[in-house]
C-alpha cells in the first residue's frame, strides 16, 4: 500500500474525535488511480465523516487526532488550510447526497460552476463560461445554454445532481468523492446518475470513492469494497472476492439481507438495534463494536481491546476474531 | 449528505455540563434579564414608600451633583427636584405605559391575526391591507397625532403606542394560525365535531403562542422607548415625572450638568436591556429546535 | 435563444412590479383618508390658533378666515376638495407660513432624504458587516463582545445617544457641530460645502441609524449562522473557495434577504424616529416640520408630510420587492 504501487489515496490509522468521543477509529483504506472504491455501511457509521476528513472539512468541534491521509504522497491531515483549498475542487471533487440542498438557491447554475472553475484555473470569464457549458454537456444536461442561466429550483433533482457532478469534475480531479449520490433521487434517475459517474471516471481517468449503503450498486460498479461499522473498517476486499467470500459477520449480514431481495440495506435492517444513537458509546467501548449484534459473538469478542484483524492471501481484510474462510466458501 | 452524528453534550462532569447547558440554552439571559426587570418593577411599585413626596416638588438647592449631598445621592435638577425620586417615579410611568401599550397591541394583534389567519378569504384580504396601511405610516408620527387628538394622559399614550405596535403581532399571529389551521391535530379536532371557538382557543392559539410570548417583552421595551421619545418632546403627561421628560428638561443644562441627562438615559437603557434579554432567552428556550431535543 | 430567454424572465419581473403597484395604490389612498379623518379629530383648527395669536380677532374676522381657508365646509366636502387637489399635485397652503405646502416640504425633503436614507444605508452596511463577522466567529470572544455591545445599543433610545454624542464630540472634543445642517452665515461651495454638510450630518445620521444597525447585525448573525450550516456552503468549501469568498458570494446574499424584507418596513420607523433626532440636532427635516405643524395646528403641512412619508415608505417597499426578486430568484417563479 504505497504510492509506488500506484495508489492514489492511502489512509492509515485515521482517528477522528470530538472531545471524549471517538468518531473514526483506526480507519485504513486505499484507492488506486482510476479505481472505484465503494465505502459501505449504515447511516452514522462514519462514511461521510471519512470523506470530509479527506477534504479537511471536518465539522466544528471535530478534530483529526491521529493517522495519515496520503493523497499522491502528500499528507492531507497535516496540510495547511491554503494547500487544502488548492486541492479541494482541483484534485479532489465532491458530490453530495442531496442535490436539493447542495446548490446555492440564489445563484445561477453557471455562476456556481464558474466559481469552482475560476478558483483553480487561470481562465477569463468568457473561457470559464465556455468550459461550464462543455461540462454541462459532458454531464448529460440537455440544453446547457438554457440551464446555465437558470436557478437550482428550476431544475429537477436528477438534473441538479448532474450539475453537481459537472461542477465537481470541472477541474478534472484525480479523485471524485460521491457521497450517496443517488439516495435522494428516484429509482430510474439513480441508474442514470451512476452510469454517468462510471462513464466520467473512465473518460477522465479519475478514481471514484463511492459512498453508499446500497450493496446492489457496489456489485456492478466498484473495484474494491470497504465496509464500515461504528467508525471502524470491518472488511476490505476486491469486489468479486467480497461477494464470493465475505469474511466479517456484519458483511455477511449485509449481503444476506440485501442480495436477492434487492432492497436497499437500510430498509432491511429495521429489526436490528438502531446504530445512530449508540455510535458514540460503541466507538469508545472496548472490544468488537459489532459484538452486541453478532450471532457468532463469544466472550473474547467483548474483551479484546483493539483486534488488529487479519488479511488473507488475496489481500482480503477482516476485523473479526474468527477468520473461518471455509465457512463462507 | 448524511451528517456525522453529533451528540448534544460532551462527556464530562455533570456540574460543568449543567453550567454549559444553562449558558447556551438561553436560561442565562432569561434569568439575568428577568431578575433585573423584577428589581425595577419592585422599585417602581415601592415608589410611594421610598419617596413619599411629590417628585416634582423643589426639595433643596438646585443642581447638586451626585454625591455632593448624602440626602440626595443622585443630585438635584435645575428646579431643585430630587433626581433619585424622579428616577423611581419615572420607572412607574415607563412601566405603566410599557405594559399597558403592550397589552393593547397584543390584544389587537391577536384578534386581528387570528381572524385573518383562520377565516382567510375576504376577511384576510381586508385585514392584510389594514395591517399594511398601519405599517406604512411612520409609527412615531402616528403616536404623536393620536396623543394630540386626545389629551396627553398615560392612558392615551399607552393606547396610541399600542395602536402603533399591533401590526407586528398581527402578522406573526396570522402566519402562525395559517400554518396551524391545516395541522393534523386541528383537522382531528374538527372531525370530532369541536366548534370553531373551541378549535381556535383550545387547539390553535396555544400552539401559535410561543413566538408571540417572546415578542411581548419586545413590545414592552419598544413602548418604553417610544414613551421616552414622546415625553422628551414634551408631549408626555405633564403631571407625571418620566425618564424622557427628565432628559428633555436636562437639554438646557447639558453642557455643564450632563448627569441630569445621563442618569435617566441609563435607567431607560437598563430597563429595556432587561426586557430584551428576557425576549432573547424566551426565544431560545421556546424555539422548536430546543423543545424537540430531549 | 438568449433573447427568448430574456423575454421569459421579464414576465415574472412585470408580475412583481404589478403586484407591488396594485398593493401600493390602495394603501396610499387609504392613508390619505385615514390621515384626513385623524386630523379632523384634532381639537381646534388653524383658525383658532391664528385668532389666538393675533389676539384681536372678532367673530366676523374668524368666520371670514374660515371661508377663506375652506374650513367652513362639511367634512366630506373638505376631503373631496383635498383629494381633487391632490390629483393635481396641489397639497394646499400652509395656514402658518401662508406658502404652498408642496414648496415647504420640497425645501425640507433633500435634508430628510439625506438623513433618513443615510441612516438606513449605514445601518444596512454596518449591520451586514458586523453580522457577518459575528457569524463567522460565532461563540468566540469577539462575537460575544459585539453581541453584548449591540444588545446595549439596541436597548438605548437614539435621541439619548444623540445627546451623549453632542456632549462628547461637540462639547468636550469640539469635533463636530452640534446643531443645524450647515454652518450659518458662510457661503461655502464645492468640496468645502460638502465637508461642512458631512460634518453636520454625521452625528444625527449615526444616532438615528445605531438602533437599526443593531437590529440588522443581530438578524444577519442569526441568518448567516443558519446559512453557514447549509449543505451548499459545504459544497462551496469543497470547491476550494476561500472563507472570505464563501461569505461574500454565498452567505451574504442569502443573509441579505431577511434584511431587505424588514428594511422596507423600517423606513417608516426611521421617518418617525427622525422627529426626535431632528429635534435633538436642530436638523431642518420633515420630521421636525411635522412636529412644528402639529403644535401650530397647521393641518395642510402635517397632512402633506404624513402623505409624503407614506408614499416614500410605499415606494421603498416596492423597491425592496424588486430587490428581493433579484436576491431570491425563487420569489419570481412562485
Amino acid at each position: 500500500m504505497t504510492a509506488a504501487s500506484g495508489e492514489l489515496l492511502v489512509i492509515r490509522d485515521l482517528v477522528v474525535e470530538r472531545p471524549g468521543v471517538r468518531l473514526l477509529d483506526s480507519v485504513a483504506l486505499s484507492i488506486g488511480k482510476g479505481e472505484t472504491l465503494s465505502l459501505v455501511g449504515e447511516s452514522g457509521c462514519g462514511k461521510s465523516l471519512s470523506a470530509l476528513a479527506i477534504l479537511g472539512l471536518l465539522p466544528e468541534g471535530v478534530r483529526h487526532a491521529r493517522g495519515e491521509i496520503l493523497f499522491e504522497d502528500e499528507d492531507l491531515a497535516r496540510a495547511s488550510p491554503r494547500r487544502l483549498r488548492q486541492i479541494r475542487g482541483k484534485s479532489i471533487g465532491l458530490v453530495m447526497q442531496d442535490p436539493m440542498s447542495s446548490l446555492d438557491p440564489v445563484l445561477q447554475i453557471g455562476a456556481q460552476m464558474e466559481e469552482a472553475i475560476r478558483t483553480h484555473l487561470p481562465l477569463s470569464a468568457r473561457q470559464a463560461r465556455g468550459r461550464a457549458l462543455e461540462l454541462l454537456d459532458l454531464a448529460g444536461v440537455p440544453e446547457p445554454l438554457r440551464r446555465y442561466g437558470q436557478y437550482p429550483h428550476q431544475l429537477s433533482g436528477g438534473l441538479r445532481q448532474r450539475v453537481s457532478i459537472a461542477t465537481a469534475i470541472s477541474c478534472t480531479p484525480r479523485l471524485l468523492i460521491a457521497d450517496e449520490p443517488t439516495t435522494a433521487l428516484d429509482v430510474t434517475t439513480q441508474v442514470q446518475v451512476l452510469d454517468l459517474l462510471d462513464r466520467l471516471r473512465r473518460e477522465l481517468s479519475m478514481a471514484l470513492l463511492l459512498i453508499t449503503h446500497d450493496l446492489s450498486i457496489v456489485a456492478r460498479r466498484a473495484d474494491k469494497v470497504c465496509v464500515m461499522y461504528a467508525g471502524r473498517v470491518v472488511e476490505r476486499a476486491g469486489v468479486d472476492d467480497f461477494f464470493a467470500h465475505p469474511r466479517h459477520p456484519y458483511s455477511k449480514g449485509l449481503l444476506h439481507s440485501s442480495l436477492g431481495a434487492g432492497t436497499p440495506l437500510h430498509h432491511r435492517f429495521d429489526r436490528l438495534p438502531e446504530i445512530t444513537g449508540s455510535i458514540a458509546s460503541a466507538a469508545g467501548q472496548s472490544g468488537c463494536p459489532f459484538a452486541p449484534r453478532c450471532d457468532q459473538a463469544e466472550a473474547a469478542c467483548g474483551k479484546t481491546l483493539s483486534w488488529p484483524g487479519t488479511t488473507d492471501s488475496r489481500d482480503h481484510f477482516s476485523a473479526c476474531l474468527h477468520p473461518n474462510p471455509e465457512e463462507s466458501a | 449528505m448524511e451528517r456525522p452524528m453529533i451528540a448534544s453534550r460532551k462527556l464530562g462532569s455533570p456540574v460543568k455540563d449543567g453550567i454549559a447547558f444553562f449558558k447556551e440554552s438561553g436560561y442565562l439571559s432569561l434569568t439575568v434579564g428577568g431578575a433585573v426587570f423584577a428589581a425595577i418593577v419592585v422599585t417602581a411599585a415601592a415608589a410611594r414608600l421610598l419617596f413619599p413626596g411629590d417628585p416634582t416638588d423643589m426639595v433643596t438647592t438646585p443642581l447638586l451633583w451626585p454625591g455632593q449631598s448624602g440626602l440626595f445621592p443622585l443630585g438635584t435638577t435645575s428646579l431643585g427636584q430630587d433626581v433619585a425620586a424622579g428616577l423611581v417615579w419615572g420607572a412607574r410611568a415607563s412601566l405603566q405605559v410599557g405594559i399597558l401599550a403592550a397589552a393593547v397591541g397584543l390584544l389587537l394583534g391577536l384578534v386581528a391575526g387570528t381572524l385573518a389567519g383562520y377565516c382567510g378569504g375576504w376577511i384576510d384580504a381586508v385585514l392584510v391591507r389594514v395591517i399594511a396601511l398601519f405599517q406604512t405610516m411612520p409609527p412615531f408620527l402616528l403616536v404623536v397625532v393620536i396623543v394630540a387628538i386626545d389629551e396627553p394622559t398615560l392612558r392615551t399614550i399607552s393606547l396610541a403606542i399600542g395602536l402603533a405596535g399591533w401590526p407586528t403581532v398581527a402578522r406573526l399571529v396570522r402566519a402562525q394560525v395559517r400554518s396551524l389551521r391545516q395541522a393534523e391535530f386541528v383537522l382531528a379536532a374538527r372531525c370530532q365535531g369541536y366548534g370553531t371557538t373551541r378549535i381556535v382557543l383550545g387547539e390553535i392559539l396555544p400552539n401559535a403562542l410561543p413566538p408571540v410570548i417572546a415578542t411581548v417583552s419586545v413590545l414592552v421595551a419598544n413602548a418604553i422607548l417610544m414613551e421616552a421619545g414622546l415625553s422628551f418632546l414634551d408631549m408626555g403627561d405633564p403631571n407625571i415625572v418620566s425618564w424622557g421628560s427628565m432628559i428633555g428638561a436636562a437639554r438646557d443644562t447639558l453642557r455643564i450638568d450632563w448627569y441630569l441627562a445621563v442618569l435617566p438615559g441609563l435607567a431607560i437603557a437598563l430597563t429595556v436591556l432587561s426586557l430584551n434579554l428576557v425576549s432573547d432567552g424566551l426565544t431560545e428556550v421556546l424555539s422548536p429546535r430546543r423543545r424537540a431535543a430531549p | 435563444m438568449i433573447k427568448d430567454h430574456v423575454m421569459k424572465r421579464a414576465g415574472p419581473w412585470l408580475r412583481v412590479v404589478a403586484g407591488s403597484a396594485s398593493f401600493a395604490l390602495p394603501t396610499i389612498l387609504g392613508i390619505v383618508i385615514l390621515n384626513f379623518l385623524f386630523l379632523q379629530l384634532l381639537p381646534g383648527d388653524a383658525v383658532d390658533v391664528l385668532a389666538m395669536r393675533s389676539g384681536s380677532a372678532t367673530v366676523e374676522s374668524i368666520s371670514a378666515l374660515r371661508v377663506q381657508t375652506g374650513l367652513d365646509q362639511p367634512l366630506s366636502g373638505q376631503l373631496a376638495a383635498y383629494l381633487s387637489r391632490l390629483a393635481h399635485f396641489d397639497l394646499g397652503v400652509s395656514t402658518q407660513y401662508h406658502l404652498p405646502v408642496a414648496d415647504i416640504i420640497a425645501a425640507r425633503l433633500p435634508d430628510t432624504l439625506l438623513l433618513v436614507g443615510g441612516a438606513l444605508g449605514l445601518a444596512v452596511v454596518l449591520g451586514l458587516l458586523l453580522g457577518s463577522v459575528m457569524a463567522s466567529l460565532a461563540g468566540r470572544w469577539i462575537d460575544r463582545m459585539l453581541s453584548g455591545l449591540l444588545m446595549l445599543i439596541y436597548s438605548t433610545p437614539g435621541f439619548w445617544i444623540g445627546l451623549m454624542m453632542i456632549l462628547l464630540f461637540s462639547v468636550k472634543l469640539g469635533l463636530f457641530p452640534s446643531a443645524g445642517s450647515a454652518t450659518i452665515g458662510t457661503r461655502l461651495s464645492g468640496l468645502a460645502a460638502l465637508y461642512d454638510k458631512a460634518a453636520h450630518l454625521i452625528m444625527p445620521m449615526t444616532a438615528l441609524s445605531l438602533f437599526y444597525t443593531a437590529v440588522y447585525a443581530r438578524l444577519v448573525r442569526a441568518t448567516m449562522i443558519d446559512v453557514l450550516r447549509q449543505d451548499f456552503i459545504l459544497a462551496a468549501r469543497a470547491k476550494g473557495l476561500h472563507p472570505v469568498t464563501l461569505i461574500r458570494r454565498h452567505a451574504i446574499r442569502n443573509a441579505l434577504i431577511p434584511v431587505v424584507t424588514v428594511a422596507g418596513i423600517h423606513l417608516g420607523n426611521l421617518l418617525g424616529g427622525a422627529v426626535v433626532v431632528e429635534t435633538v440636532f436642530g436638523w431642518p427635516g420633515m420630521g421636525r416640520l411635522a412636529f412644528d405643524a402639529l403644535l401650530s395646528r397647521d393641518f395642510p403641512v402635517l397632512l402633506g408630510v404624513l402623505l409624503l412619508s407614506s408614499i416614500l415608505v410605499v415606494a421603498v417597499n416596492a423597491l425592496a420587492d424588486v430587490l428581493l426578486g433579484w436576491l431570491d430568484p425563487r420569489i419570481l417563479t412562485e
